[in-house]
């Protein structure tokens, strides 16, 4: 099922083109990335999917249903936009308690449950003024998970938070996920992404110039064999021979961009030693999703 | 109605802790006490240092010690000019702050509707302005009992205070204007600011003898401040007028909030 689905997405502010022509599928228990630079366009697409601004054209559906002003779904979905923010005078408690009710939700369960997940116990009674910005995204996001929804939309959930909240942070949304929930997250932190996200989309001045899955993720980004050796020509003379295709970077080391030179890295290596060149630097390379990111912004700028 | 009542339970319990209430509380209440210290003046001229200007105010204004004239004319009149801008504050506060806790995303896609979480707020501007009437004729009554103000008549009494709540009636329909530019501004500036325009103007107008025509002009002007002869004046239009502005204000809010471009 097609839990989030636009098409032909677009919103124009005066002459200004923020979000064009935009299609994007999303499917249950998916981990949408959503990745773009500053102004890009996400934070306009993620208000379009919550009904927050009106698209200039296109369609979203939400649960199959198409998002007007009769949409039924809301207590479906949970969403954190932008920086988290709670009502300063209430305690962490309060500003649950608050969000229950206009969430039409009574049972206390979900504000124990929900203090539990994310170990807000000790600052329940805590004024939000007076929390952390951890803290305060911890529940930002409390908030937003408190109903269990099916469908989680979060704009940078992971800001403020220290390395170990993030970490705590992944894993509770993989976890959901596992459980059937669909969340659709846009970050900058893109290695964090790539940790967690199941499919991938790039924005770039408002259009959606790449969506992939994580496996063909895998099959685009760069792989490689860095080798350095006393002599780096007749390295690449012999293994060439060998038919390898090895090419000298701008570090003049030795590459050879290719998955298998990585899984026969060792092969590689007793086959240079042989030849009396043994390497002294034999580095298999993985492009991160960073890496992979700004080298389509760039193939698209050009 | 059921989602109105929840989201007005949720707008009331966000005022816990505030301290804004207090400060309006405080400030409004400068009505009946600074009305009961004239009319104390006023008995006990002796008081005044002879270089004050409340000398020659007191000696101008000769007006009667007594019950009518204190809740006539500093808590009726008072309401139709501080009330405008105590309320205005209410309305400000009430609209604006989502905006600067920035919470006001997390009222937008939710089981409840825009519509009721408006209105809710309306109705929390109401039942704050009317517990600001309430306590500041309650403190006219403490002052008045503390300056032992002569001339009780029951029925002359409560004529006034129909009046009175009459005038707070005006002023507090003269809040879904600054509800408006509190959502469409975003934040307490700009209606705070829209305020002391009107409030300008609303003292410019009746010189230009278009007074009955200006919306924040009527309830001074209802309550007798600006003398009875522009009372008087007060006509068909200048009601149409009122409601017009009140009615505008509101249907623009409630269309801005459901319609408008949440960014």
């Amino acid at each position: 099922m097609k839990v989030i689905l636009t098409q032909n997405l677009s919103k124009k502010f005066k002459d200004f083109t923020a979000v064009d022509d935009i299609n994007i599928e999303v499917e249950s228990g998916e981990i949408y990335g959503f990745v773009g630079l500053n102004g890009a366009g996400k934070t306009t697409t993620i208000r379009m999917l919550l009904g927050m601004i009106k698209p200039s054209g296109g369609k979203v559906f939400l649960f199959g249903q198409e998002l007007t002003r009769n949409f039924k779904y809301w207590n479906e979905i949970g969403y954190l936009v932008e920086a988290p923010c709670a009502y300063p005078n209430l305690t962490v408690r309060e500003n649950l308690e608050l969000f229950l009710k206009l969430r039409k939700l009574k049972e206390k369960k979900f504000i124990d449950n929900v203090i539990e997940k994310f170990k807000l116990g000790e600052y329940q009674n805590v004024l939000a003024k007076n929390l952390s910005l951890g803290n305060l995204q911890r529940l930002g996001l409390a908030k937003a998970l408190i109903h269990n929804p099916k469908l989680l939309i979060l704009d940078e959930p992971l800001n403020g938070l220290d390395p170990i909240g993030i970490i705590e942070i992944r894993e509770m949304l993989k976890k959901f996920s596992q459980n059937g929930t669909t969340i659709f997250i846009s970050s900058h932190i893109l290695a964090e992404l790539a940790k967690m996200a199941t499919k991938i989309g790039i924005i770039h001045r408002g259009k959606l110039v790449k969506e992939l899955t994580t496996d063909q993720l895998e099959k685009q980004i760069i792989k490689k064999l860095i080798i350095s050796t006393s002599n780096n020509d007749k390295a690449i003379e012999i293994l060439k021979q060998k038919g390898w295709e090895p090419i000298i970077n701008t570090k003049c080391d030795i590459e050879i961009i290719n998955e298998k030179a990585l899984s026969r890295s060792g092969e590689i290596c007793e086959f240079l030693t042989n030849n009396g060149i043994p390497p002294h630097i034999l580095c298999p390379f993985e492009e991160e999703l960073e890496s992979f990111f700004v080298r389509t912004i760039r193939k698209q700028e050009d | 109605m059921a989602d109105i009542l929840i989201a007005t339970v949720v707008e009331l319990k966000k005022l816990k802790r505030s301290i804004i209430v207090w400060i309006v509380f405080i400030g409004y209440a400068l009505i009946p006490v600074m009305g009961g210290i004239m009319m104390y003046l006023i008995k006990n001229p002796n008081f005044i240092p002879d270089s004050s200007i409340l000398k020659i105010k007191t000696s101008i204004l000769s007006i009667p010690v007594d019950w009518i004239s204190y809740l006539s004319i500093y808590l009726t009149q008072g309401a139709g000019l501080v009330g405008i801008i105590a309320f205005g504050f209410v309305a400000s506060f009430v609209f604006g702050r989502e905006y600067s806790d920035n919470t006001y995303r997390d009222l937008l896609s939710l089981p409840l509707s825009r519509f009721a979480i408006l209105n809710a707020k309306y109705i929390v501007y109401i039942l704050w302005c009317i517990m600001l009437a309430i306590s500041d004729l309650i403190l006219s009554f403490i002052v008045g009992f503390i300056l032992k103000l002569s001339g009780w008549d029951f029925i002359i009494i409560l004529q006034i205070i129909g009046k009175y709540f009459a005038t707070i009636g005006l002023v507090i329909a003269l809040g879904t204007p600054i509800s408006f530019f509190a959502l469409w501004a975003r934040g307490y500036l700009a209606p705070l600011g829209f305020l002391i325009l009107v409030l300008m103007l609303a003292n410019f107008m009746p010189y230009l003898g278009a007074g009955q025509y200006f919306p924040w002009s009527i309830p001074a002007i209802y309550s007798g401040m600006a003398g009875e002869e522009l009372k008087k004046g007060l006509n068909i239009l200048s009601y149409i007028c009122f409601g017009v502005t009140f009615l505008g204000g509101y249907i623009f809010t409630i269309c801005w909030w459901k319609y408008g471009d949440q960014i």
